[in-house]
């Protein structure tokens, strides 16, 4: 029976060690050399490769690692809850670049988050800042990365939704109109014809703010949302669907969310008289939706080495594609990383209507980032009021949907929109 | 103590490895989680704030919704599924003996993958379901079950058909321990069944009525899983769990009210199971 005792005693050392060894596994290892982690997902990759092999050749630059956030749905997701994981747990990478409008995002609502303590507060940095200059970006769209921290996300890339016609075509050229209100009831076939092809992006576009996040409120009711939804459905019914995104039709120049291929169209006919105007929102303003962002995580470890990246990302050498120069005919950021493929223009308005070749496009642009009254990172309420309006006209092209229905789909949006705010 | 050591010490050194795992894994981060729940963020730039974060979350709408649903579904579910159970388990306390694979047929409702149980519950309460479709060939009015205030009434009967089988199982393990004699005693005496149910069953089924409802409240928690693949991350309002509030804080990376919402669920859950298991202990005492 003594045996026993010594095999229990054994047994259990045995098993407390293993343990233990296990354990040994989880500690820190030794020191480890200072690497800066950039989170960037599936169309801000090449970027982020920019910055890891362009920046760390640089004085100020350093090591840079890449996490990315893959394609693929299933595994997508499951490197996001990693990361959030990380993050809640007060680690996860140094900086994000993330693109603001992808199916699988690590921020769902990245203007929630800006009042979640998630972004490192950035005003002290940029005050110092050695290459970004902030004074030459729209200042509407840089606001809307701001709070009462201060500046928390740095938007890279916007765009809202835009038309160019030749002027030659248009019924009433000079009376172009201002408001959602005059647009929805505009005659012009071109003018009809062209929105109602796009008209999940009217839909979009004809909201302003959304919501106020500290107060956890929408900024419209549900009737609004059900009248607006109508709306869209009637002009969409009153101008038969002509044509899509690839078909080129005479008169148009260009349409739809700009980018740099939307100014390359307007470039196209120099000699041409061009019309080209923005899709009005509901304040009577322009909505501008936000492409690409960049923000620091409040838990870095790294936070000067983190802006001096970003610093170098929003400079005025890379965004024109210019670079910096280093050692031997070496250029750090040279190219053109801001390509249309990324969808949006830079918020340096200066260099983007610098990039402009006819005065048509430069003079269209500025007025039209003028306009901007309001500016949005997409989110569940972005994507709730689309599927809402796609839910509701799946029949428009023949009779209406049924009454009933609409308001029972807006009903149900709305009270999602609600909780989410309010969660 | 040398005594106590020589006499306890092997079975500590034993579960020590279970022992220090739970408190690695369990116990260490529940802590840091109601620290951080004091704390205004979790990284490294969060402050001490005290109680503001709780006061803040009392004031949460979408947070007393869910705790109000949640309350309302254990209030419904768990006596439900108790009776339910204890009816089932007297009925098949003669034939359990003679069928041993009645017991494991009980227990099909509960193994079935998550996955088919919500098929199935579709299947049945969809706009187009089975369910309607009666309904349309008796020409009453369809109803969006699953969008509806029924959408409470329905996650409530598929906890009652998921879970009652394994109630059942162990109430009628309970069952099988009490002596036949004392029930032939009792009926010599002419005690009728209710009187034998009260005097003889009763007094020594509390155990396994507590045990019961432990497992019952965790199979309750776990309905969250059905209602997520059925309503999404905002279902209706009559079904938006705690669950759901903690699993959307944790994608809005809300570590304040993931936490808060955490730590008072564990006290109000412990409240409830310290109370129980105190009623059990005190009609075991009189018992005896």
């Amino acid at each position: 029976m003594k045996w026993k005792k010594v095999v229990r005693k054994v047994v259990g050392f045995g098993l407390t060690g293993i343990l233990a060894i296990g354990m040994m596994g989880c500690q820190g290892g030794q020191e480890e050399e200072e690497i800066l982690t950039v989170c960037v997902d599936v169309g801000t990759e090449d970027i982020g490769s920019m910055i890891a092999d362009g920046w760390s050749n640089l004085d100020e630059g350093m090591k840079t690692e890449l996490v990315v956030i893959p394609s693929d749905e299933t595994v997508a997701q499951t490197k996001i809850k990693e990361l959030r994981t990380e993050i809640m747990s007060g680690g996860g990478p140094d900086v994000f670049l993330l693109s603001a409008d992808r199916n699988q995002r690590l921020f769902e609502d990245p203007k929630k988050n800006m009042y979640s303590d998630t972004f490192l507060p950035l005003d002290d940095y940029m005050s110092d800042a050695k290459y970004m200059k902030p004074e030459e970006w729209n200042q509407a769209v840089l606001e809307s990365g701001r709070t009462e921290e201060g500046q928390v996300v740095l938007p890279v890339l916007y765009s809202y939704y835009a038309f160019a016609f030749q002027t030659s075509c248009l019924e009433n050229p000079g009376e172009i109109p201002s408001s959602l209100e005059k647009f929805l009831a505009c005659e012009d076939p071109l003018i009809g014809s062209d929105v109602a092809s796009f008209s999940h992006l009217a839909m979009l576009y004809s909201f302003g703010e959304l919501a106020d996040y500290q107060e956890e409120k929408l900024f419209f009711s549900e009737e609004d949302l059900l009248k607006r939804v109508e709306e869209i459905l009637d002009y969409k019914i009153k101008w038969p669907l002509k044509w899509s995104l690839d078909t080129e039709v005479e008169g148009v120049v260009a349409h739809g969310e700009v980018d740099g291929t939307f100014f390359s169209n307007v470039d196209r006919f120099p000699g041409e008289e061009e019309t080209v105007f923005a899709f009005p929102n509901d304040q009577g303003g322009v909505t501008a939706r936000v492409k690409m962002y960049a923000a620091i995580n409040r838990n870095t470890e790294l936070p000067e080495q983190a802006f001096a990246a970003l610093d170098f990302l929003l400079s005025n050498e890379v965004i024109s594609g210019e670079g910096f120069p280093y050692g031997e005919d070496k250029w750090a950021g040279r190219g053109n990383w801001f390509s249309p493929a990324l969808g949006g223009i830079s918020v340096n308005q200066t260099l983007t209507q610098e990039a402009c070749r006819s005065q048509t496009a430069k003079d269209a642009l500025k007025k039209m980032n003028s306009q901007i009254t309001a500016v949005r990172y997409p989110s569940i309420l972005d994507q709730e009021i689309q599927q809402t309006y796609l839910e509701a006209g799946l029949n428009a092209s023949g009779p209406h949907p049924d009454e009933a229905a609409r308001k029972d789909l807006v009903s149900r949006a709305y009270e999602r929109m609600e909780m989410q705010l309010s969660e | 103590m040398k005594k106590k050591w020589k006499r306890y010490g092997n079975g500590w050194l034993l579960v020590a490895p279970l022992m220090i795992g739970c408190l690695v894994f369990y116990a260490v981060p529940f802590l840091m989680v109601l620290w951080y729940s004091f704390r205004s963020s979790a990284g490294r730039s969060g402050v001490f704030v005290g109680f503001a974060n709780y006061l803040e979350m009392m004031e949460n709408e979408m947070f007393r919704l869910a705790c109000w649903n949640t309350f309302r579904f254990l209030l419904a579910g768990l006596p439900l599924i108790l009776l339910v159970s204890y009816l089932i388990a007297l009925l098949l306390k003669k034939q359990a003996q003679k069928h041993m694979l009645l017991k494991s047929v009980l227990l099909f409702p509960y193994i079935m993958p998550i996955v088919g149980t919500v098929l199935l519950t579709e299947l049945l309460f969809d706009e187009v379901g089975v369910v309607n479709r009666i309904l349309l060939l008796m020409g009453v009015p369809i109803e969006k079950w699953l969008e509806s205030s029924w959408a409470f009434w329905i996650v409530v009967g598929l906890y009652l058909w998921k879970n009652a089988g394994y109630s059942v199982v162990l109430l009628l393990a309970g069952l099988m321990t009490i002596p036949e004699d004392q029930y032939a005693a009792a009926s010599l005496d002419g005690a009728g069944g209710f009187r034998q149910f009260l005097y003889i069953t009763t007094p020594q089924m509390w155990h396994s009525v507590y045990f019961a409802l432990l497992f019952s409240l965790i199979n309750a928690f776990k309905c969250f899983r059905e209602i997520f693949l059925i309503g999404g991350k905002h279902p209706n309002t009559e079904v938006y769990m705690l669950q759901h509030f903690m699993n959307n804080n944790f994608e809005n990376l809300n570590y304040n009210k993931l936490s808060v919402a955490s730590v008072l669920l564990f006290l109000a859950v412990t409240i409830v199971i310290s109370a129980s298991y105190g009623w059990v202990q005190r009609k075991e005492a009189y018992k005896s």
